[in-house]
């Protein structure tokens, strides 16, 4: 998990099946409720999963790199070819902290606060597509927050399985 | 060894997919895709009940040039109706009677969203959808897209399995499960675990095979001519 | 064609080594059959020769033959599992796989296909579905994928693992031209009686690395299992256990798997369900434990209709993989699982697990991790997970697959002693004709859409 870093195939197809089950599920669970940021749910947890059980410094960039390219060529989510950043900006948070401090998979507060960092990088995304379509200011920091507040919420709470599974993985020798 | 010796028969699939991959498309990929990405698009900024049928005809047309046989169309139909009622439940759970046309339009919306895509990959053979990926990603990351597009159903039918399997043992993984917290650790241990060791496992198969056949030894794979080859010269007049 | 030296090899991170001095040669057309039991080394020699193996310590050395033109014979590999295998929606761009790998020009890849699917007897347009295809001839396509790279020895890995009978005589046939033509093969089997006739020379792995010069496993059961078989034929009880009327199979499919099957089984009988790959065992041992919905037709099973809630905690599934279930620390805590979930005490619990797992010879292995065990003892550890909990109806999918003889009269031993001379009633599945050492009561043959019912003994 932390020193090994080349990308194996059988690592990169791992990365794959994250991926491609990220875009399923968000897929499946697009039902327009008004709940903000369930998709992060899911998503937090499969970039965790694809970081923590691939010892490649840059699996999860890699993830979300493969489910945003798939989500584009599906036509999911709203603004086109930013639907790229939706995955890419949390899948790069989650390297990163893996990066600073690689032993946090080990601790449900260190994989909570990441979590909740890479899920309130929609923050940045609804914010560039409001002003994209040209909202105000004010309204889009008070509609970008709430959206991230939503997403943080879900984020966490898709991160809090991943330290019990990586934990039961390693103890198997798998990981 | 006499060509055709054994029995060489083969059927149409139950599912009513021909038991032929598609005929090439009468679109050229890149043309496919740009097509399923803007009608996919529609589907999400289109709201008026008239403009959305419209977009249902253009659909319908855009599956007829791709030449993809109404299986799919049948198949997508089933999912929209069992989507059509989860979400008219959700919504009139949510909104009340005032839920019925907001839902009904949503699961139409979702519907047209997604089909274009199921009509792209359907008339799109992995190795267009490769040689598509292949322009933007290195070789491993088309092998990497088109391999785990093409196993997720396998895996899919394992974690299925591994499911029935536990929930015959009393794990306390039913849906209805999933809102007691007591159960979590269940579905942890007993479903989540097993199902990631199996994706690692899958997915160290998968490479094991595909460098038995040489993957990797190559830095410039090439590809399968593949739909260029219709009709098969040798097989029909 | 290929000598193996002294060769040895020891996994990364262990110091035992799977391999030990093993000497073999491997001339051009000869066949050779390399069994052993499950874990003694067979697919990694596989995976040695054809250059697969990771890190790890290797000795001694492998050596080919020059072929023409002074290039190493290429070796051509199937591995075990044929659906991770098939990677295209194509045959022919199935085929080709090796042959893009290989930078091959698009424009020669026709005529290499057509050639490597002419050797193995298959004649499908090229642009057929793979998924199309019978088990037999998704092999053929395998091994003509593997063909396409003009290999001098061809290596298949438990090949009739998988395959029934019509799939096993096209294989033969198949593997008798290659032999014909030059190529060298081996085969990793634990059937080795499968071959007969086709091989020359069989050696054995034993459970310590070593090859030595073996023989085909004979095609009679041991006696020891059939002894136990024909002691514990019970009295059969009245009650019914299932019953059909006109029952399809293949709801939400265009066509039915199967139609028109009514059977009445009681309760107490050994019933055998046989077919052909892909004709609808597996289907309708999900339907007796209510996981699939019929397409039409009436079904009972323990006087209900089936469903997951009726049925859960009276019936037992051993699913096919099902080491894939194993998920606790030790092999007492995963044995004792469904006894907790239903509430049974600590001290029952305790007593009933250590009876069971003595039942199927693996008491010793009981404070270990259930993830280290070799492939044979992970299926007896599923086993008794499920019979612990003493289910009325037990259901088995293809229980002896992957199975050595000895794990596998262990299974039927456990089996037997489990049911003793209870009303508890047996169903179990397989593709291989004469499978397993026990006879069965009533056999179910799924075939052609229909299911046969026949009563064995009363």
């Amino acid at each position: 998990m932390i020193s090994e870093k080349r990308l194996t195939l059988r690592d990169s197809l791992f990365i794959g099946f994250c991926a491609v089950f990220i875009v399923i599920f968000r897929m499946a669970f697009r039902w327009h409720l008004g709940i903000s940021g369930h998709s992060m749910f899911y998503t937090i947890s499969l970039l965790l999963l694809a970081r923590g059980c691939v010892s490649f410094p840059w699996s999860a960039t890699f993830a979300g790199a493969l489910s945003g390219g798939m989500a584009l060529m599906l036509g999911l989510g709203k603004g086109g070819p930013l639907i790229l950043a939706k995955f890419l900006f949390p899948a790069l948070v989650v390297d990163l902290a893996a990066l600073i401090c690689p032993l946090f998979f080990g601790s449900y507060l260190a994989v909570a606060l990441v979590a909740a960092l890479a899920a309130a990088t929609k923050f940045f995304n609804t914010a560039l597509m409001d002003w994209l379509v040209g909202m105000e200011t004010v309204m889009i920091l008070q509609h970008a927050l709430i959206e991230a507040a939503g997403a943080v919420f879900f984020g966490v709470a898709g991160s809090l399985f991943v330290p019990a599974v990586l934990r039961k993985l390693k103890a198997r020798g798998v990981i | 060894m006499p060509v055709g010796y054994f029995g060489n028969s083969f059927r149409d699939q139950r599912d009513g997919r021909s038991a032929r991959t598609p005929s090439a498309s009468r679109l050229p990929v890149w043309a496919s895709l740009g097509l399923s990405l803007l009608l996919a698009c529609l589907a999400v900024a289109l709201r008026a009940p008239w403009t959305l049928a419209a977009l249902a005809g253009v659909n319908l047309l855009y599956l007829v040039l791709c030449r993809v046989g109404c299986g799919l169309l049948r198949k997508a139909m089933r999912g929209l109706v069992w989507q059509t009622a989860i979400l008219l439940g959700l919504h009139c759970l949510r909104f009340g009677a005032e839920g019925v046309y907001p839902a009904l339009r949503v699961s139409s919306q979702l519907f047209l969203a997604f089909l274009p895509g199921m009509i792209f990959l359907a008339s799109t053979g992995r190795s267009e959808l490769v040689r598509l990926a292949s322009g933007v990603l290195p070789p491993t990351g088309a092998f990497v897209l088109g391999a785990s597009l093409h196993f997720v159903p396998l895996l899919v039918r394992e974690v299925k399995g591994i499911y029935h399997a536990q929930v015959l043992r009393g794990a306390r993984i039913l849906p209805i499960d999933i809102f007691k917290p007591w159960c979590w650790p269940d579905w942890v241990g007993c479903l989540i675990v097993p199902s990631t060791v199996q994706a690692l496992a899958m997915a160290g198969e998968i490479a094991m095979a595909a460098r038995a056949r040489d993957f990797g030894a190559c830095r410039h794979r090439t590809c399968w001519p593949g739909n260029a080859l219709r009709p098969d010269p040798e097989r029909e007049p | 064609m290929v000598e193996l030296k002294g060769y040895g090899y020891a996994y990364p991170g262990t110091e035992d080594p799977i391999l030990r001095d093993v000497d073999l040669r491997i001339g051009a057309g000869e066949c050779h059959c390399l069994t052993g039991a499950t874990g003694s080394g067979k697919t990694t020699l596989a995976l040695a020769l054809k250059g697969l193996l990771g890190a790890g310590t290797q000795t001694g050395g492998i050596r080919f033959a020059a072929a023409s033109g002074g290039a190493d014979p290429t070796v051509g590999l199937v591995l075990q599992n044929p659906e991770t295998q098939l990677f295209a929606t194509s045959v022919g761009e199935e085929v080709a796989f090796a042959l893009e790998n290989r930078g091959v020009a698009p424009e020669q890849m026709v005529a290499k296909v057509r050639v490597a699917l002419q050797a193995v007897g298959l004649d499908v347009p090229l642009d057929a579905r793979v998924s199309s295809l019978s088990m037999g001839q998704k092999y053929r396509v395998l091994i003509a994928s593997v063909l396409v790279m003009e290999p001098g020895l061809l290596i298949l890995d438990e090949p009739a693992a998988q395959l029934d009978s019509r799939g096993l005589d096209e294989l033969r046939l198949v593997l008798h031209g290659l032999a014909r033509e030059g190529t060298a093969l081996l085969l990793c089997e634990h059937r080795s009686q499968a071959f007969q006739g086709l091989v020359d020379s069989y050696w054995h792995l034993d459970g310590h690395g070593r090859l030595q010069r073996g023989e085909a496993d004979p095609l009679t059961p041991s006696p020891s299992a059939e002894r136990a078989a024909s002691r514990q034929r019970p009295a059969l009880a009245r009650a019914e256990a299932v019953r059909s009327e006109s029952l399809a199979a293949g709801a939400g499919f265009d066509t039915p798997l199967w139609a028109g099957a009514s059977f009445a089984l009681e309760a107490g009988q050994r019933i055998l369900v046989q077919g052909p790959n892909g004709a609808g065992k597996t289907t309708l041992l999900r339907m007796l434990a209510g996981l699939d919905a019929p397409r039409e037709g009436e079904l009972r099973v323990l006087g209900r209709k089936p469903s997951l809630k009726t049925l859960r905690g009276r019936i037992g599934f051993l699913f096919q993989n099902p080491q894939r279930q194993l998920f606790e620390d030790r092999v007492i805590d995963e044995v004792a699982f469904a006894l907790k979930r239903r509430g049974v005490s600590a001290e029952e619990r305790r007593a009933r697990v250590a009876a069971i797992l003595e039942q199927c010879g693996i008491l010793d292995l009981s404070q270990r991790s259930p993830h280290t065990l070799s492939f044979g003892q992970k299926h007896l550890v599923a086993l008794a997970s499920v019979l612990v909990s003493d289910p009325e109806l037990l259901l088995l999918d293809d229980p002896f697959a992957g199975l050595d003889a000895h794990c596998r009269n262990a299974a039927w031993r456990a089996l037997m002693d489990w049911r003793g001379h209870s009303t508890k009633t047996l169903v179990w599945t397989s593709h291989h004709t004469g499978d397993g050492p026990v006879t069965a009561d009533v056999l179910l043959t799924v075939e052609g859409g229909r299911i046969a019912c026949r009563l064995l003994r009363k």
